[in-house]
């Protein structure tokens, strides 16, 4: 953006000192060529995996995977989404969110994390009644934020739906719907949903 | 011409000399430059004396009785340019002069009938005047008042014109005599072009001029910069413009000075600024614009020789509203249920992201030479350079990465010799060369796999010729043919996925080099396209001003860049948009009637119009929706239908009395998708607009008008509207994208008044309130009509000061 202020010096300028030489101007203004982009080579690329690993809370074998992965990205194949197993009715469980970029195996999940929390929100929405969502973690500003879990399957129910939302920009903090999340001008990131049944 | 000739008649004035050594005699013959005819009825005068003569009908004169010594001779004859020549006598001598017809070309005021683009064109001119009103504002809106036009919206800056509801690379733009190449393939990108620039702009309606090209199936726009007179001037203006919507405004100022020799030069910058718009209801935030422009014009004009060196730039920053950008089709859903933006933030000066920065250097060199009995030949060379970037909204450590970022390189060198030594007849020829090359930044810049829009190098090469034939004083005929050959080679990443799901492993295994990295194929796409355009055109003037044009072309378009590799996601209504490699050229017939009248007493013109188009590329909803990890995306696909479009402009003007008129226009329009029998997408609505206005000259040439703009609503839509599942819902949804907008009706105040400030300036002050009422609309052809209201009411005031 360091060349749009230089213009406006050089046009506040040209304005000032009416008609000096119009090509003067425009010889200096802006034309870089690629290489001088404003990036930063230590970012992260997109996310083509959502894995959300339920760890149930007295049993550690008792584990519940969900995984969404599109290795191609946006475009091309479509993603597959897959559930290891049921949930144990009874029991409760912490889970825990990662979104990684297959391509560069980072976790950039723990980078939004990290740096950008307090504008992220993961929500979890499921249709089986007794199964609850708790957020455990927080951004910077005391917010909920959705990477950490605690899930209480209390009785038997589905197969359902599980729908895992990133929203980005949203408001926060909120009702915990997807719709109040979103009503600050949030868009959905990620959006990703399973199948689930607790037995 | 011949005309001219009859003009005057046969005079010899003799002169008798009382000095003694005097009695050489001086003879010349004059000759019309152009077809080398003599020139009757010419005066000559010997400056400095009371000696007259007058060419007769072979063109001859002569001086007796002069003395040896040196005169100058003043030669004048009607509608030509008066000449002064020195000669010398020292016996009896005889001398050719040649004179030059074609004054309007050098004259300053350019709005006579046959400075049209063609004579046998169906055209619509914006002078000074209306461009002064829009000074702040953009191409596309100016031409919002002509008949027949319409545009294209990506809110309320990018404003993309139509012309009976066709864009993008459909029409072409000229900018001053430089065919305009700013990636006008996005439906989301308007011309890049600052308006305040130019004195004149033309609207070509049909496919009719061949010179700039043969793929204006919808038409051509032509914006020019002023034509100076010949002598010793120095002037120009300043202007401001202050508007309460957007709190914003621009200042513009140009400064030209012309010499008696035929040098002028011309500089002219453009700054404009204006944070968020208001809508009729709330703030539309992040709707702000910035602009920076100038240019330069430096020349020399003689009637035998001169050039014309211009350079211009243009810098642009556009917010797109925030509420815009939406994670995918259940978002999407959402604001076009809620019927209000999701983001409203207080007014702000600030263009965050979703925004674009576009920048655009052109610069041409034009140099021509006129050959006494052939004509003018005129060579010009140019180039342009294009840098778009668009930012999304990313996260944060993206913010200042571009999601999109071209740049675009054309040059062109184009000869044109026209022959205008036959009586009635002129013959225009010409050779274009042009070669384009677009860098897409890739993903290490953009953090996106694959760019929308490929690198690729572009070849054309196009031969043309015109002719225009004058049968009688009343009647005229025009013809053309042109060719043009373009090839394009570009480098392309596909996934390996789409790759064979589109069937192109089998279709073009010659364009694999079968290179394959992490699930994407490198490609090399290429292609020839031949393309064939040719024009008919036909004039009657009869009394009264009354005159009938027919047209009839025949164009055809070779797919563009973006119809042929597009591939990604807009974030603007959840689309993911996808090119396709087998797209053939389109071609289209076009025949369009005016029966006009041209006065200001009483005026109008009537222009209905057919076109007829093969395989017109239209890009619509693919139903199925494409599945990311962020969701589901609309998919939006080139197809290739047959189609019609026909449609009548009406403009109608009338004295009322003394200072009152009244101005008035109506657009009706309709498109058919005839392979599947159903209405085309995105075709413009009916449109009218009354205007009456108050004019007092002698009470400072005081203006004042009132106009209503009404758009009905368009009923006949395709409907692509469709199903989708919402995961939080947990039931399938119903997605209306197709249905349209409700009619509106605008009015809009404007006044101004011309205050003299000394003997060679005055001051303008004008004063205009837009969308009077405040009201709430939104316009079927504006892209984010499912996020927000268009802009509210607007009160401006303008100063010009003309020096």
């Amino acid at each position: 953006m360091l060349n749009f202020k230089l213009n406006t010096m050089k046009t506040t300028k040209l304005l000032a000192i009416l008609f000096i030489s119009a090509l003067t101007f425009t010889a200096c203004s802006d034309d870089h060529d690629h290489d001088d982009h404003d990036h930063d080579h230590d970012h992260e690329e997109p996310i083509t995996k959502l894995e959300y690993v339920l760890t149930n809370s007295s049993n550690a074998n008792d584990v519940v995977t969900f995984t969404f992965e599109d290795p191609d990205g946006e475009g091309g194949a479509p993603g597959t989404t897959m559930t290891s197993g049921p949930l144990t009715a009874g029991a409760s469980y912490t889970g825990e969110v990662k979104l990684i970029n297959l391509e560069e195996n980072e976790d950039v999940g723990a980078e939004i994390a990290e740096n950008d929390a307090e504008t992220h929100e993961i929500i979890y929405i499921t249709n089986i009644a007794g199964l609850t969502f708790t957020t455990t973690d927080v951004d910077a500003n005391s917010n909920p934020l959705g990477f950490n879990t605690n899930v209480v399957a209390s009785s038997a129910g589905g197969p359902g739906t599980l729908t895992i939302s990133v929203i980005h920009e949203g408001k926060k903090p909120n009702d915990g719907t997807v719709a109040d999340a979103l009503s600050g001008g949030g868009t959905s990131d990620l959006e990703v949903s399973f199948t689930i049944t607790v037995q | 011409m011949h005309k001219l000739f009859i003009f005057c008649a046969l005079l010899m004035c003799s002169y008798t000399s009382n000095a003694q050594n005097c009695k050489l005699t001086f003879k010349g013959k004059i000759i019309d430059f152009h077809d080398k005819k003599p020139l009757v009825g010419a005066s000559i005068h010997i400056l400095n004396s009371n000696t007259y003569s007058t060419s007769n009908l072979q063109g001859l004169f002569e001086f007796k009785n002069l003395c040896k010594g040196s005169y100058e001779l003043e030669f004048k004859h009607i509608s030509c340019k008066t000449k002064r020549v020195v000669i010398n006598v020292n016996k009896n001598n005889f001398k050719e002069f040649y004179l030059e017809h074609h004054l309007e070309e050098l004259s300053e005021v350019v709005v006579k009938a046959n400075t049209k683009t063609e004579n046998t064109s169906i055209e619509k001119t914006l002078k000074q005047k209306v461009i002064d009103n829009f000074s702040d504002k953009s191409l596309g809106d100016a031409l919002n008042t002509i008949s027949g036009v319409s545009s294209l919206n990506t809110g309320n800056s990018i404003v993309k014109p139509m012309i009976h509801g066709l864009h993008s690379s459909r029409l072409l733009i000229i900018n001053n005599n430089v065919r305009q190449f700013d990636q006008e393939w996005g439906a989301e990108h308007a011309p890049t072009i600052d308006i305040n620039a130019f004195s004149r702009i033309d609207i070509v309606k049909g496919a009719n001029t061949l010179i700039y090209g043969s793929d204006a199936i919808g038409g051509l726009i032509l914006v020019r910069p002023e034509n100076y007179a010949i002598k010793d001037s120095l002037f120009g203006s300043t202007s401001t413009s202050l508007n309460t919507n957007g709190l914003g405004g621009n200042i513009n100022t140009q400064l030209i000075k012309t010499y008696k020799s035929g040098y002028y030069t011309k500089f002219q910058a453009n700054y404009k600024m204006f944070g968020d718009f208001e809508a009729a209801d709330y703030n539309l935030s992040n709707s702000g614009i910035k602009s920076i422009n100038a240019s330069a014009r430096f020349g020399f004009k003689s009637f035998e020789k001169g050039f014309d060196a211009y350079y211009s730039y243009v810098n642009n920053t556009i917010g797109i509203i925030r509420a815009a950008h939406v994670g995918n089709v259940n978002d999407l859903l959402r604001a076009i249920n809620s019927g209000e933006p999701s983001f409203i933030d207080d007014f702000s000066y600030t263009i965050d992201n979703p925004r674009q920065t576009i920048s655009h250097h052109l610069g041409k060199i034009e140099a021509y030479k006129r050959f006494k009995g052939l004509g003018k030949i005129t060579l010009q060379y140019d180039f342009q350079l294009n840098r778009r970037k668009e930012f999304d909204r990313r996260r944060a450590a993206f913010e200042n990465t571009p999601a999109a970022d071209f740049r675009l390189f054309t040059t062109s060198l184009q000869p044109n010799l026209k022959i205008d030594a036959f009586e009635n007849l002129v013959i225009n020829s010409g050779v274009l060369i042009r070669y384009q090359q677009n860098d897409s930044a890739d993903e290490s810049i953009t953090r996106i796999s694959i760019p929308l829009i490929p690198d690729y190098d572009k070849y054309d090469t196009g031969i043309y010729t015109t002719v225009d034939y004058k049968v009688n004083s009343s009647t005229e005929l025009s013809a053309g043919f042109r060719y043009d050959f373009s090839r394009i080679e570009a480098t392309k990443k596909y996934k390996v996925f789409d790759w064979e799901e589109e069937n192109y492993d089998t279709l073009f295994p010659e364009f694999s080099t079968g290179v394959i990295d992490n699930f994407e194929i490198f490609t090399t796409p290429n292609f020839n396209f031949h393309n064939f355009s040719g024009s008919l055109g036909y004039k009657k003037d009869f009394k009264k001003n009354y005159a009938f044009l027919f047209n009839y072309g025949l164009a055809s378009r070779m797919p563009n860049v973006s119809e042929l590799f597009s591939n990604g996601l807009h974030h603007s209504a959840a689309r993911f948009e996808t090119g396709s490699l087998t797209l053939n050229k389109e071609v289209a017939n076009n025949f369009i009637v005016s029966f006009e009248r041209n006065s200001e007493n009483f005026g109008f013109s009537i222009s209905p119009y057919y076109k007829y188009i093969n395989d017109f590329i239209q890009l619509i909803p693919n139903g199925a929706a494409q599945t990311t990890i962020r969701g589901a995306f609309i998919e939006w696909k080139y197809f290739q239908v047959n189609a019609e479009i026909f449609g009548v402009d009406i403009d109608a003007n009338k004295k009322l009395s003394n200072r009152f008129s009244y101005r008035g226009n109506i657009s009706l329009l309709q498109g058919d998708n005839l392979t599947d029998d159903i209405p085309l997408i995105h075709m413009p609505s009916t449109t009218f607009s009354n205007t009456i206005a108050y004019k007092n000259k002698s009470l400072n040439n005081l203006t004042i008008s009132l106009t209503q703009y009404s758009q009905l609503r368009q009923n006949r839509f395709p409907d692509y509207n469709f199903f989708t599942f919402n995961p939080i819902l947990q039931q399938d949804v119903f997605v209306d994208i197709s249905s349209p907008t409700d009619a509106f009706t605008l009015f809009h105040f404007n006044s101004s008044a011309d205050f003299k400030i000394s003997k060679n300036s005055n001051l303008n002050i004008a004063f205009a309130i837009e969308n009077m009422f405040n009201v709430a609309y939104r316009n079927y052809l504006n892209r984010l009509r499912y996020f927000a209201d268009d802009v509210g009411r607007n009160f401006t005031i303008k100063l010009k000061f003309n020096y």
